[in-house]
């Protein structure tokens, strides 16, 4: 048994058959073959070991003759690695005698080799662990042939683990088997974190490298409350973790049965409560949990795994689709927000040391505005389907906001000009996560139609700590004194200016933050969909009376770890079946 | 005859001297000249023992710069095996 601490980015425990992707997004295959099949498996390999020693020969001869013999060096160590005999012998003892598929055998022996070299003191050996991936991809391919990329095609339910996952790679994926997600690089919002949440199953990040340690096929529990994964659990892991799978189970079907009524507190007072949503088949989510609404709309995945920027028809398309679903209750979308490496048609950042300070969401949108135009011409077409409102993101400056309503203008003008509809009064407002924002918003309070406050950035811009930095993720926390300081300051000046305001960020769905952001004033909360139905039950115990009590001691404290403690036990007081563990 | 020869091993001691130690291209080096001979060599490292011809095994050694190994050989070329190996080690694979 192996445990890995992780970052946890979607909650859940999966158990299940390990799918092993390497950083090519390449299989490691299954593990056992028919007894019988033995000599032909041992051919299988021998001919996977002549070919890749062929095609490497080859490669050494036109390097030798393009580059000299020096650098051709690298590709003889290979051919004699190929040649080992202990390996060979090895590989054909784990056929033979143990029945591994040739592609198991290939993929563990060699992973260990790699294992044992990373290991190694020398520095010069550790970087020999990657000429070992390179002979391992080599035979797998050879083994596989075409069944190489078949990941769209599972049949039976799996674990997904991988270096990294893009997004055409995730796009693939057969969702319907697909339990839980791994990977070993990545933080809370990487690509694989936002497709778990929307998928609602178990996801962990940022393990740092294990794959050399788990082989296609092998058992694995997943633990996405804790971040952590265990491989090659023992039995008394594997009863504790399906036991608790199955009380949660029982929890989720219990707070299900909420969702037909309302969310008022226990003295009468209406909580909206919102759905965020990436992809439209979301929305059965938000809908099937009894939300008042969709309160963050990400667009993003429009344009992540294309080759070229989606049209105006495919925004359209998607927007069209989420707003049929909702059946006119209020949806919040918020333009692109990304980085310029993300985006297909853009030219990549030439020198951004800084990606999180650089040129990206509104920036970005500012910069390019065909780009920016496309999308909120599709915005507003769409926005005669029902209750659409648009937020920018990422607003830092007044005249940021103000140019990005002047190109939202300009672009009602155009559709006018062409006689298209849309609605007029459609809500305009703004994310409210950056520090500069929240110090000037009682400016910005006169100039949109409501706020919604992101705490995932807000706290990564207050606190200046990278969440997806292992190093410092543990000085990352929503609860610091400062972060509420900047949400408090926002609820009241949107109450003073009576603009309603929205929080969407992971805080709003975390149940230990319910009763403090209550008595903070917050009445519009959004929130990963699986999150409503724990938040609703809050409300319908807790009084806004205590939410202010709780609230007052809150803010009175001075450091983030107390506040998070306080929050905790205060939950289990307040609502004991529900401690947001 | 073969027989006789074989079952006379030769031993002999030998010192990694080179600064990188046994990695990558040294193992390489090492492999290639122990083919090149009609006898079987022997590295050990303590207790652990590998083929002179298997680069990944004696890349596993993790051998650094000073450690003692001796060499164990049989076959018709084993002396001449010895000497041709001890030499590279001497020149430290040609390094440094």
């Amino acid at each position: 048994m192996q445990k890995l601490q992780g970052i946890a980015v979607s909650p859940g425990i999966a158990i299940g058959e390990a799918l092993v992707m390497d950083s090519e997004g390449f299989r490691i295959p299954r593990r056992f073959v028919a007894r019988d099949a033995v000599d032909d498996e041992l051919a299988r390999l021998e001919k996977a070991i002549v070919a890749a020693s062929g095609e490497i020969a080859g490669h050494r001869d036109a390097i030798a003759l393009e580059l000299g013999e020096k650098y051709a060096a690298i590709f003889d160590a290979h051919l004699l690695m190929l040649q080992d005999s202990r390996l060979r012998s090895e590989l054909e003892e784990m056929i033979r005698h143990r029945h591994y598929s040739p592609e198991y055998s290939v993929s563990r022996t060699l992973r260990r080799y790699a294992s044992v070299f990373q290991r190694l003191e020398s520095a010069n050996l550790a970087e020999r662990a990657n000429d070992i991936y390179d002979i391992e991809k080599r035979l797998l391919r050879h083994l596989l042939g075409h069944r190489r990329e078949n990941i769209a095609h599972l049949t039976s339910p799996v674990l997904v683990l991988a270096y990294n996952l893009t997004p055409s790679e995730t796009a693939n994926l057969d969702r319907q088997f697909v339990l839980g997600f791994v990977t070993e690089i990545g933080g809370p919002g990487s690509h694989t974190a936002i497709v778990a949440e929307a998928l609602e199953i178990p996801a962990v990040v940022g393990t740092g490298p294990f794959l050399a340690d788990v082989s296609g096929g092998e058992q694995v529990i997943i633990d996405g409350n804790k971040g952590m994964v265990i491989l090659q659990p023992d039995e008394e892991t594997l009863a504790r973790y399906r036991q608790e799978a199955q009380e949660k189970h029982t929890v989720t079907v219990r707070l299900e049965s909420l969702r037909d009524r309302p969310a008022i507190t226990a003295d009468g007072v209406r909580v909206n409560l919102f759905g965020n949503i990436e992809f439209p088949y979301e929305v059965t989510h938000c809908v099937d949990r009894g939300a008042d609404g969709i309160g963050l709309y990400r667009t993003e995945f429009l344009y992540l795994g294309r080759e070229v920027d989606p049209t105006e028809e495919v925004h359209y398309e998607a927007y069209s689709q989420v707003m049929q679903a909702i059946n006119g209750k209020p949806v919040a979308i918020r333009t692109f927000d990304l980085g310029a490496d993300k985006v297909p048609n853009l030219p990549p950042p030439a020198d951004e040391p800084n990606p999180c300070l650089g040129l990206r969401s509104i920036r970005l949108a500012l910069r390019h505005l065909p780009m920016f135009r496309t999308q909120l011409r599709a915005i507003l077409r769409a926005s005669v389907l029902g209750d659409l409102r648009v937020m920018f993101p990422l607003i830092s400056t007044l005249l940021e906001l103000r140019q990005a309503k002047m190109v939202l203008a300009d672009v009602m003008e155009d559709l006018d000009e062409h006689g298209i509809a849309y609605n007029r009064t459609m809500p305009v407002g703004m994310m409210v996560e950056v520090p500069s924002a929240v110090v000037m918003i009682d400016r910005f309070v006169e100039e949109v139609d409501f706020l919604s406050i992101g705490t995932n950035d807000l706290t990564q811009y207050t606190l200046a700590v990278d969440r997806s930095n292992k190093d410092v993720v543990g000085l990352y926390n929503p609860a610091d004194p400062a972060v509420l300081r900047l949400i408090s300051t926002s609820i009241e000046a949107a109450d003073k200016r009576s603009i309603p305001i929205n929080m969407c960020g992971q805080m709003s769905g975390n149940p230990n933050y319910t009763m403090l952001l209550l008595g903070l004033g917050l009445r519009n909360f959004s929130a990963v969909p699986s999150a409503v139905p724990e938040i609703k039950n809050i409300c319908h115990h807790v009084t806004i009376a205590q939410c202010r009590e709780v609230a007052g001691r809150v803010m009175a404290m001075e450091n983030a770890r107390d506040i998070s403690n306080y929050l905790r036990e205060d939950l289990k007081r307040y609502v004991p079946e529900q401690s947001g563990e | 005859m073969r027989i006789m020869t074989e079952s006379a091993d030769l031993t002999r001691a030998v010192t990694v001297a080179n600064r990188a130690g046994m990695h990558a291209r040294a193992a390489v080096e090492l492999a290639k000249l122990a083919r090149r001979f009609d006898a079987r060599v022997v590295v050990a490292m303590s207790l652990h023992k590998v083929e002179a011809t298997d680069v990944l095994q004696l890349m596993s050694l993790g051998a650094q710069r000073g450690e003692h190994l001796s060499l164990e050989a049989s076959g018709n070329e084993a002396l001449a095996a010895l000497d041709a190996i001890e030499q590279l080690f001497l020149r430290k694979f040609d390094e440094d």
